[in-house]
């Protein structure tokens, strides 16, 4: 009995051991199975977290972006129980600016010292559990533990990321690892956010510099019309740049030792008299007598703001002066509404603008004096050129006389003529003859400094027109006595090429003829003519005075003359040599000398391009 | 220089007045310089029945009088030019056989095209060879 007693004592205590050991068993497996809910819960919230900040518009301003990253990352922690703030990097004043709740309050924008936690300072996370671990640096109050995990990338640090709870219990692993991945969420956000700004940065400053070297390009826009049209371009591209309201340029007005406002673009404001001002007087005159550009955000509580009827907010006052260091004036860049303080690099845009600006004003001085002067030598050069066709016309009158005169003489209607009388009359037309041909040349001379001296190429017998030049030649020729000779290669081909025969003509005679003045009595001059594949060559070759090595490049020059050794033989113009190279150009041939010294020769050869 | 058309050819001793039995081809030169007309004429005069004019101001009239065979131009003359000239003949007298020679001292391509452009049948630059003036006479005359 008593067995049984013990029996049942046994199986009672093994029941009570059993239904306890379910029961503590399922205890711990509820609280295991509330974790791995909540965790899969929180792992929910920290994936719809992950989805939610690429749909951040990046173009928000980055406090707003803060606030709503802070926002955001609420749904992840507050089932957590876990309070949380961030403290983000303000460059502008270089403190930790915090979003979120403190303890008791609504939500507040605190700021911080930078170096106020390690894990900003050394880029760590940081632990703090009450009454045990290390004494929180900055955060005085009453969380059981909180936790600071940096927000960086591996260049910058962005902030840090603050969470609180009031259980002193550690960190679950699971946990830290989650905060870790919302931490790095987090800075992943902000980096886009800074590279998107700096983007923004470097387009903006790319805007400026495009705008920069525009407005330098233009600088000297208008500076060949007027001193008006000059500034006025200059000023319209000091507000493109600065987005100035107002741009005026005061020109220093040397004999009155004033500053006398010019000329003013944009915004008229108030209408006030034209501003003068001395050396020295005003933020311009002042900037004038430092040589130094000067502004003010708040241009009128400035000492040197002289006191007049304009109104304004900031004023940036540029010197002008010429190459030589000149006053001409100043620029004047004007906010007559919200003030502003103007960056360095648009003070330096504008000082560089302003040399531009001194030399483009003194170019458009320069043109205005010069534009009386060269409208005078364009008259001048008009009445030149009216001269001379009027001179070639005049001259070709009488000629016109000469040998017509002697023509009816040569018909002997008015009785007959003896051989000598006969004679003369052939010499008095050979004159004529040259005497045109002088006036042509002063003629063509007219045109060549047109640079209207053209030709007008079509198919030509050039053997036939080189034997018809030197038959003219012959009575000049024999009264020397002198030998002329033709030779002609390849006559079939030579027949019909594409020249300007008229003007062929000329240099051939001017050639023949000068050969016939350089060479003396009992020589030879030569005419040849000969086509290669590509190109007519003609020379004129003679047993004359020879050209010096000097001389050689220089014949074709205008006027220029060489004395013709020992003889006394009519005198040209020296314009032939010059218009026979102008022609051949006109042709797109060459002409050049040869000789092989003085007393040995010329040659005389030039070069056409073929066309058949 | 003498004023009046008429009186120029009239007092021209070679020019002797033409009258209605000449039966040899007409030629009427323009030309305000006298030493110009007298030229042509005594080159002309023992071939041709030749006119002289200084001016083209009545040159229609002088034209419906004569009807010549040929005009002789000069371009730089006071009040009208030559290529003017030229143009009248050639809308005024297009029924007649009226060929127009320029006699010029203008010698630029420019004025060569002018003239071409006017309607003239030839043109020959000054001073001129007296074989030039013939050849270009007889052309016209002939065509």
């Amino acid at each position: 009995m008593k067995d049984a007693a013990v029996l049942a004592a046994q199986i009672a205590a093994l029941l009570v051991i059993l239904i306890g050991s379910i029961a503590f068993f399922s205890w711990r497996y509820r609280k295991k199975d509330r974790v791995l809910r909540q965790t899969a819960k929180a792992l929910d919230a920290t994936v719809h977290f992950l989805q939610s900040m690429n749909e951040l518009p990046l173009g928000l301003p980055s406090v707003d972006l803060q606030e709503q990253l802070w926002n955001r990352m609420q749904d992840v922690l507050r089932p957590m129980r876990i309070r949380s703030r961030l403290w983000i990097q303000d460059s502008g004043w270089k403190t930790l600016r915090g979003f979120g709740l403190l303890p008791g309050q609504k939500l507040t924008v605190q700021h911080l010292p930078i170096t106020a936690c390690p894990a900003m300072s050394e880029k760590r996370l940081f632990q703090h559990t009450r009454h045990k671990s290390p004494e929180c640096p900055s955060e005085k109050f009453t969380y059981g533990k909180h936790l600071c995990l940096p927000l960086a990338d591996d260049r910058e640090s962005f902030g840090i990321l603050f969470l609180a709870t009031e259980s002193i219990t550690p960190w679950d692993p699971q946990e830290l690892q989650l905060f870790n991945v919302l931490a790095q969420a987090i800075a992943l956000s902000l980096q886009r956010r800074s590279m998107f700004d700096k983007l923004q940065e470097k387009i903006s400053e790319l805007h400026f510099s495009f705008e920069v070297g525009s407005s330098a390009l233009s600088a000297f826009d208008g500076s060949t019309q007027s001193l008006k049209e000059t500034t006025n371009h200059i000023l319209d591209a000091v507000i493109s740049v600065l987005k100035a309201d107002r741009v005026s340029f005061m020109e220093w007005n040397a004999a009155e030792k004033v500053l006398v406002t010019h000329d003013v673009r944009g915004e008229k404001g108030v209408e006030h008299p034209p501003l003068r001002l001395g050396w020295g007087e005003g933020l311009a005159g002042w900037a004038l007598q430092t040589g130094e550009s000067y502004g003010a955000e708040y241009a009128m509580g400035d000492p040197h703001f002289a006191h007049g009827h304009q109104e304004m907010t900031s004023l940036l006052c540029v010197p002008v002066y010429t190459m030589n260091r000149e006053p001409l004036g100043v620029i004047c860049a004007v906010m007559l509404h919200k003030p502003r303080s103007f960056s360095a690099r648009e003070i330096q845009f504008l000082t560089n603008l302003s040399r531009l600006a001194g030399m483009a004003i003194e170019n458009a001085r320069l043109h205005q004096t010069s534009r009386v002067n060269i409208h005078r030598l364009h008259e001048v050069n008009q009445l030149k050129s009216e001269f001379l066709s009027l001179v070639s016309h005049d001259l070709r009158g009488p000629l016109t006389g000469i040998r017509g005169f002697a023509e009816i003489l040569k018909l002997q209607d008015n009785g007959p003529l003896n051989p000598a009388q006969l004679e003369m009359l052939e010499q008095l037309e050979r004159q004529v003859d040259h005497q045109e041909r002088m006036v042509d040349d002063l003629l063509d001379l007219a045109r060549m400094e047109k640079g209207r001296l053209s030709v007008y190429p079509k198919a030509t017998d050039l053997g036939f027109l080189l034997k018809e030049e030197m038959d003219k030649a012959i009575p000049t020729a024999k009264e020397r006595d002198i030998t002329l000779q033709l030779e002609l290669a390849d006559k079939t081909r030579l027949s019909s090429v594409c020249v300007d025969g008229g003007r062929l003509r000329q240099v051939t005679w001017n050639l023949i003829h000068n050969a016939l003045k350089f060479t003396p009595e009992k020589g030879r001059v030569t005419v040849r003519a000969a086509l290669t594949d590509m190109q007519i060559v003609v020379e004129v070759a003679d047993t004359g005075a020879g050209l010096s090595p000097e001389t050689q490049e220089r014949i074709f020059e205008k006027f220029f003359q060489v004395t013709p050794g020992g003889s006394k033989g009519a005198q040209g113009l020296g314009l032939g040599l010059a218009i026979c190279k102008e022609i051949v150009q006109a042709h797109g041939g060459q002409i050049q000398a040869f000789s092989e010294g003085l007393g040995k020769g010329t040659c005389i050869r030039f070069c056409l391009p073929f066309a058949a | 220089m003498k004023a009046s058309l008429e009186e120029t050819v009239t007092n021209h001793k070679a020019s002797q007045a033409p009258n209605a039995t000449d039966k040899r081809p007409k030629v009427l030169i323009v030309d305000d310089d006298p030493v110009v007309r007298r030229i042509v004429l005594e080159l002309l005069n023992a071939r041709y029945n030749v006119i002289l004019a200084s001016t083209g101001v009545q040159l229609p009239d002088l034209i419906h009088k004569h009807i010549p065979n040929l005009v002789i131009l000069d371009v730089m003359l006071p009040w009208v030019n030559g290529f003017e000239l030229c143009r009248i003949i050639k809308t005024e007298f297009q029924n007649e056989r009226m060929p127009v020679l320029f006699l010029t001292g203008c010698k630029e391509k420019e004025d060569l095209l002018s003239g071409k452009e006017a309607g003239a049948a030839g043109y020959l630059t000054k001073p001129f060879y007296a074989k030039d003036l013939y050849r270009e006479v007889e052309r016209l005359l002939a065509a």
